[in-house]
């Protein structure tokens, strides 16, 4: 666990790192930019950038930018030296290139640029062919850190081992040189995940784009010129628009990645702006936008641009992974430049202003009305192949996400912001004004979300690269695609990868010296845990997958349910989790300010039980309750690991009882975790940060687990670290007393379409074809549970892939969880006509089975309340009724008796039949008020405890009276208590003596007094106590403490001081009992003062409580006889 | 369900094997168990389910599975089949049976258990260790909320499969982690497929009444009715509706029925004829008693007679509880019965 736990946040950190966006804070900044907002995208970016430049990150970022480009020049020359031998290519193109270039200072790298124009054009053509895929690949990685699922991540990493560790694998030292270049150029992490996305491009490109070479040649040139020299752009823009009208698409392509070298070109400290404001490629970006159909947004562009000027290296690199993520045409970079110096004219304030409040609207805004609650159409394969569109608003059944995947997987694009190539705005509700407005001036065609999806249905498909695309699910990137082309070395990969991590792991080991290096090492070793092969990383691996291409399902498939298929891999993707007021929301927000809610200047105080709106501040420890499936314990783990929490898990299947708590625990809680040595270079990167996660906590019982509850308190009391507790029963008694220590988060179950859109999606990606009125009746069979839902779909899915509505209801119908009612339902079910009529006698005796020795004390108490349909409303049928249902309950009694004291099991039905299925016959009908605890088992144990009592009370007075025991309690009770009360109450004072005298007379106990005053206490009169002061008992007691009495019985020594805390100090109770009887007589003087004023409310609550409880306050120094009994 | 249990407790293809080696009537082995069915084609009733078990058997990656159903419908020779089928020869590493028989408290879910979840066994892709909880319902909540968390944890390499008759007393939380599949009572056309198969194999003489008899006697149990088919062949030598009756001792349902439709009628004096046939059988009244319950609660009659019926039923019944178990109770139970359908048009 630990272990894996570790590994997560680690990957997560170097997966930002390698969307350029290290803090998590940052992370989710960005994130949202980029989806939602039209104008604040930008200035959020600049904030993160901002940061990211405090941090290393930047550096990480830039040198990986290099790295990149380093990459890109290595594997061109690869590709010159072998393009048409795939294998051959993949291992030399990493060595030679990777020495010099990896190696080399970012100048260094430059020069090389300049100086190799043949390298750089090669480079050219390959990100003419990956561009796309490599824009996708970084989005991937920007999406992954924040919620996508980890696949694309592990794929990429896969290609990756793919190509390059089959070199390195055979021979450590290869690996280690590569590894070692990008420790030197900062973040490998990034670099790996570009290096593999390009090793797949060229494979498609080297299929592709072998001509394209000569051709792109000119741009490389073209960019280096357009780095240092103005006027040498020019001259390369007139050659890259020849080559434009040859191949438009690797020109855009080329482009992009120009701009991508331009950014890092810009961040070793060109200045963009020369650049961009000499660049003539407007000129010709405008020419190739008329001829050209995929025109991107130039906004985005010129937000890119701008933000890389202004801010620092980070910013623009972060810019430039969003272009990239967008797939924008060479002519965005156009639109950039100018952009970018519009953009500089503008206030930075303001900008930041707007992003706030957009940001905060953001936050409020809520996600998907009816998720999955349309029908995707299936288009024909590329028909949205050159439209380019923009989200904007939240739509009514589609994630902001899942539209863009299905955009992306008909070959359409998205861009975050309007331009004039944008083909499409598509709307939802609350759309970003700047968008609208935008589009409005370029009078950009709107369309809703059914538009969007007409448009699907209706297109003619295009077949320009139609079968990775087809292929690829909805959330399935390029890389995927690509991998899959790649298939067959695939395998070769996933059976590689775990050696690669076994090999990679000692080496980070040894080479630590270089943090660098230690962090390309983890990334590999995350991804060798994301990729499915690896089983030994089991735990870890399922987490880390979810939601993904076919390919990685399939492959995965054949080891992983699809629970753990498709687990959520973020907090964003928890089902029905997704709002701001969600409970993994709180639970977020709790976890993060939790150091600063315990440990900070100002405690908070504790909340009023039903404040709303709590965040939880005052509890050290979080209860998650809810029913199974819902997401509860995934919640936890996603939360931790997205706050970098290192998590101790302990769960049912461990024995947590009080003793192997307080060691395991306390141990566990000291201890740090290693791999950050190993991952971080020895730099205090071991994150201290532990989360306790006790999981099932209802599942601590039995001997095994005895005290672990009480255990679990004392730790949250003392804990210096957030505990996380997890149930299913909150109600549960033993959790009871946990919930009044904890941050209290209820689950409810997902509503069903909350629910069906991912199901769909999953169904989508499994083959299986389902409708959504079927997949409906599974969710309803399997009552919300989702995990279950995965479960029926798996094996119903099993043998026929076309699921129909009318089977899905009869297998729901009969998978439908059973569950244990408890005796509330039954106790409606009996009576309801609703609930029952459908029911045969068969069923109606089974009700009775559910618990047969509450259930009839249900029907008894609650019979009266039923409002038969039978009478119609008429009292004398009514109560005609109620007397058969009487009867027969009585009956039923009778047959109870008979069956305890016989034994006679076999009248067991006779009985269901008496106590629950007469009576629900009879009294069929609704019930008018709600269903009680029967009060028979509180009176039970009351007459229990008056009979006790009065045994006790019999036994003192024996020598004085000639009653029985009954009569103590019917005759004697009265009587004697007045002879001690009448004095009190008449004549105060003076009346002590009087009242001491009638006590001595009967031989009674101080505490006897409690119980004849309980005994005799009869509903609706005054409890003589009542009028007297409470200093006059108070001298009562001491008198009566004062004189020694001599009993004729043995009087028990043992006494409880305060049996209030009884309940809690149960093991601490000797050592008080001693201490007591030293200090009876000191204590007793303060315990009347403090018990005057309580000693009316202690007599009060006496009656309540038991006797035994009644007596605490007055007691003093009289050792008490049979306190514990009292209590329960 | 039905048809699976059919095939455990009398495979036909074994029993033909079997039967033709061992002899018919000199078997050492219980029918049930000698016709067990260890492949899933065997296996009788619940096609549906059995069939797409039969899928996974060849693909791999079973999800974790709650087979649920009454008794003797193939539960337990489902999942053994499944298992044999995924793991081949592997089989004795790879698999851990638990039933009631064994200690299956929560320690030994902590140790044992969670223990063979973590073993590694070599195993070709897609296929799991497999973890086998028989009767799993009668598990203590403790134990099967030790289960929880090792389920999930361990799903890279260890499978579950729980059998249980009621599922209910599965805890929800286990419920959530499983594929729920329900085997029903076999149909008695299944069962007597099977039988047949098995009368043939075993070379036994019978009549059609007699099989109608056992039938009747297992209600769609299957290793029921293999005990009752190889009790009475062994015993009598030839399956008679008789000697089916003789060795299932038990007051026939049937003409339990024909008496209360007499007291429908009302018709004492016919309904008393039939109590003095089964009183002079000697059959206990408590067994009568009883039948009578159940007969009169699947009945077809008017609910609030029924209702009535149920209730004299059950004084009479607590009478003899209290040791007054005479014909004179029963008659008079007849007679008030009777009164009852008297008064019930009136009324």
């Amino acid at each position: 666990m630990d272990i894996r736990n570790y590994f997560s946040p680690v990957g997560a950190k170097k997966k930002s790192g390698a969307s350029s966006l290290p803090k998590k804070d940052a992370k989710k900044k960005n994130v949202i930019i980029d989806s939602d907002e039209d104008d604040p995208p930008p200035q959020v970016v600049k904030r993160q950038r901002i940061e990211d430049s405090d941090s290393d990150d930047d550096i990480f970022e830039i040198t990986s930018k290099k790295k990149s480009d380093k990459k890109n020049e290595e594997k061109n020359k690869n590709k010159s030296k072998k393009l048409k031998s795939l294998p051959k290519s993949e291992s030399p193109k990493l060595k030679p290139a990777a020495a010099a270039e990896f190696f080399g200072s970012n100048p260094v790298s430059r020069k090389e640029k300049k100086s190799s124009s043949h390298t750089k054009e090669e480079v050219i053509e390959v990100i003419d062919d990956g561009d796309d895929d490599f824009s996708k690949t970084l989005a991937q990685l920007d999406e992954e850190e924040t919620h996508k699922p980890k696949k694309p991540i592990s794929d990429s990493k896969a290609s990756h081992n793919e190509e390059k560790p089959k070199p390195n694998e055979n021979s450590p030292p290869n690996k280690i040189k590569p590894e070692e270049k990008h420790s030197n150029l900062s973040q490998s992490s990034k670099l790996s995940a570009r290096f593999r996305a390009f090793e797949c491009r060229k494979r498609e490109h080297e299929e592709a784009s072998i001509p394209k070479s000569t051709k792109e040649d000119p741009k490389l040139l073209h960019r280096d010129k357009k780095i240092k020299l103005a006027s040498t752009e020019k001259i390369v823009e007139s050659k890259d628009e020849s080559v434009t009208k040859k191949d438009s698409h690797k020109e855009e392509k080329a482009r992009d990645k120009e701009r991508e070298k331009k950014k890092s070109d810009e961040v070793r400290g060109i200045t963009p702006k020369k650049e961009k404001k000499e660049s003539p490629w407007k000129v010709k970006d405008e020419a190739k936008k008329t001829t050209e159909n995929k025109i991107t947004p130039k906004k985005e562009i010129k937000e890119s641009s701008k933000k890389k000027p202004k801010n620092t290296p980070g910013k623009k690199l972060s810019s430039d992974i969003e272009i990239e993520v967008k797939k924008e045409s060479p002519k965005k970079v156009d639109d950039g430049s100018n952009g970018h110096t519009e953009q500089e004219s503008t206030p930075q304030d303001e900008k930041k202003n707007n992003a706030r409040e957009a940001y905060m609207k953001f936050l409020r805004r809520s996600g998907p009305a009816n998720p999955g609650s349309k029908v995707i159409p299936e288009g024909k394969p590329g028909c949205l192949q050159g439209l380019v569109f923009v989200l904007s608003g939240v739509y009514d059944s589609l994630d902001r996400e899942e539209a863009a995947e299905l955009i992306k997987e008909y070959g359409g694009r998205v861009t975050t912001s309007i331009s004039r190539n944008t083909s499409y705005l598509v709307l939802g509700s609350e759309p970003g004004q700047s968008k609208l407005t935008k589009a409005e001036q370029l009078g950009t065609k709107q369309l809703d979300e059914d538009g969007l999806l007409d448009l699907i249905r209706t297109l003619p498909g295009k077949e320009s690269k139609p079968d990775n695309k087809m292929d690829q699910s909805k959330a399935s990137c390029k890389l995927k695609a690509f991998a899959r082309e790649k298939k067959p070395a695939v395998v070769v990969e996933e059976s590689v990868t775990p050696d690669d991590t076994q090999l990679v792991k000692p080496s980070s080991a040894v080479s630590t010296p270089s943090p660098k290096k230690s962090k390309a090492f983890s990334q590999v070793s995350v991804s060798s845990q994301g990729s499915p092969a690896s089983t030994s990383s089991a735990s870890s691996s399922p987490r880390t997958q979810s939601l993904s291409s076919q390919e990685i399902a399939t492959r995965a498939g054949d080891v992983l349910m699809w629970v753990d298929k498709y687990k959520p891999a973020s907090v964003k993707n928890i089902i029905g989790q997704q709002g701001d007021r969600s409970n993994v929301r709180k639970l977020l927000t709790w976890l993060k300010n939790w150091q600063l809610n315990q440990f900070g200047d100002k405690k908070p105080t504790r909340p009023s039980p039903w404040a709303k709106g709590d965040n939880g501040a005052f509890f050290k420890a979080a209860l998650l309750s809810g029913p199974p499936g819902v997401g509860k314990t995934t919640s936890a783990h996603l939360v931790c690991k997205e706050l970098g929490f290192d998590v101790v898990e302990l769960n049912a299947s461990d024995a947590r009882s009080k003793r192997t708590l307080e060691n395991v625990v306390s141990e566990l809680l000291t201890n740090k975790v290693l791999t950050g040595y190993a991952t971080s270079q020895g730099e205090d990167k071991t994150s201290a940060r532990h989360a306790l996660l006790m999981d099932e906590v209802d599942g601590m019982s039995g001997n095994e687990d005895r005290g672990g509850v009480q255990e679990l308190i004392g730790l949250i009391k003392k804990a210096k670290i957030p505990i996380i507790a997890m149930c299913n029963d909150r109600n549960h008694p033993k959790i009871r007393s946990l919930a009044n220590h904890c941050f209290d988060l209820r689950f409810q179950k997902p509503r069903i379409e909350q629910i069906r859109g991912p199901m769909m999606s999953i169904c989508f990606r499994e083959g299986i074809k389902i409708k959504p009125e079927a997949l409906d009746q599974v969710i309803l069979g399997a009552n919300q549970d989702i995990r279950q839902i995965l479960h029926h779909l798996t094996v119903w899915s099993a043998a026929e892939k076309n699921l129909q509505a009318d089977d899905m209801k009869k297998e729901a119908e009969r998978a439908k969880k059973n569950i244990k009612k408890g005796p509330w339902d039954v106790c409606r079910t009996v009576f309801t006509l609703s609930e029952h009529k459908d029911m045969n006698i068969h069923q109606k005796a089974d009700l009775f089975f559910h618990d047969y020795s509450i259930g009839p004390l249900f029907v008894q108490e609650n019979y009266p309340k039923v409002m038969p349909r039978e009478a119609g409303g008429k009292r004398v049928a009514t109560l005609e009724l109620l007397a058969k249902t009487a009867g027969s309950l009585a009956d039923g009694d009778l047959v109870e008796k008979l069956i305890r004291s016989h034994n006679a099991w076999s009248l067991l039905p006779t009985q269901a039949i008496f106590s629950s299925v007469v009576p629900g016959t009879h009294m069929s009908g609704h019930l008018s008020a709600q269903i009680e605890f029967p009060r028979w088992l509180g009176n039970n144990s009351r007459r229990n405890k008056f009979d006790r009592l009065m045994q006790e009370l019999h036994m003192h007075m024996r020598l004085n009276i000639s009653g029985s025991k009954l009569d103590v309690g019917m005759d004697y009770s009265g009587p004697v208590r007045d002879s001690v009360t009448r004095p009190l109450v008449k004549n105060g004072m003076e009346g002590v003596k009087e009242a001491v005298e009638g006590m001595t007379t009967y031989d009674l106990l101080r505490e006897d007094l409690d119980a004849l005053l309980e005994l005799a206490q009869w509903p609706g009169v005054k409890d003589p106590m009542m009028n007297v002061e409470s200093k006059v008992k108070a001298a009562f007691t001491r008198t009566f403490n004062k004189d020694s009495h001599m009993s004729p019985f043995a009087v028990p020594t043992i006494a409880k001081k305060k049996k209030v805390k009884v309940g809690e100090e149960a093991y601490g109770e000797e050592e008080e009992e001693e201490e007591e009887e030293d200090d009876d007589i000191a204590t007793s003087g303060m315990i009347k003062q403090k018990k005057g004023a309580a000693a009316k409310k202690d007599v009060q609550s006496g009656k309540e409580k038991g006797g035994a409880s009644s007596s605490k306050g007055k007691g003093g120094g009289v050792p008490k006889g049979r306190g514990g009994k009292g209590k329960k | 369900m039905a048809d699976t249990e059919a095939p455990m407790d009398t495979d036909p293809p074994k029993t033909y094997t079997q039967a033709t080696t061992s002899g018919s009537k000199s078997a050492h082995i219980p029918w049930i168990e000698k016709y067990r069915p260890t492949i899933f084609p065997e296996i009788v009733g619940n096609e549906e389910t059995v069939a797409r078990l039969e899928v996974f058997a060849k693909q791999g990656n079973v999800p974790n599975i709650i087979i649920a159903g009454p008794p003797g419908v193939g539960k337990t020779t489902t999942i053994l089949c499944l298992a044999r089928s995924l793991l081949g020869s592997s089989y004795k590493e790879a698999v851990m049976e638990l039933n009631a028989s064994n200690e299956r408290g929560i320690d030994v879910v902590r140790n044992k258990v969670k223990m063979f979840a973590q073993q590694k066994v070599t195993l070709p892709r897609g296929r799991h260790k497999i973890i086998v909880l028989d009767e799993a319902d009668s598990m203590t909540d403790g134990a099967q909320q030790a289960l929880r968390r090792t389920m999930e944890l361990y799903s890279n390499t260890t499978r579950f499969a729980l059998a249980c008759n009621s599922s209910e007393k599965i805890i929800e939380p286990i419920q959530s982690r499983c594929a729920m599949l329900r085997y029903s009572k076999l149909s008695d056309a299944q069962v007597l497929t099977k039988l047949l198969e098995v009368c043939k194999k075993e070379d036994l003489s019978y009549t059609d009444s007699g099989l109608e008899a056992v039938l009747f006697t297992a209600q769609g149990d299957m290793r029921q009715a293999l005990n009752n088919l190889q009790s009475t062949a062994q015993g009598f030598g030839h399956v008679s509706s008789e000697n089916v009756f003789k060795v299932c001792d038990e007051p026939h349902p049937i003409l339990i029925k024909d008496m209360i439709q007499h007291c429908i009628t009302p018709n004492f004096d016919e309904a008393y004829k039939i109590l003095a046939h089964l009183w002079k059988l000697g059959y206990a009244a408590e067994d009568i008693i009883s039948i009578i319950f159940r007969v009169t609660k699947n009945i077809n009659m008017a609910e609030f007679l029924k209702l009535e019926f149920i209730k004299e039923t059950g004084y009479t019944h607590m009478r003899m509880v209290r040791g007054t178990s005479s014909l004179l109770q029963l008659s008079g139970l007849l007679a008030r019965l009777c009164s009852k359908s008297i008064a019930a048009p009136a009324s």
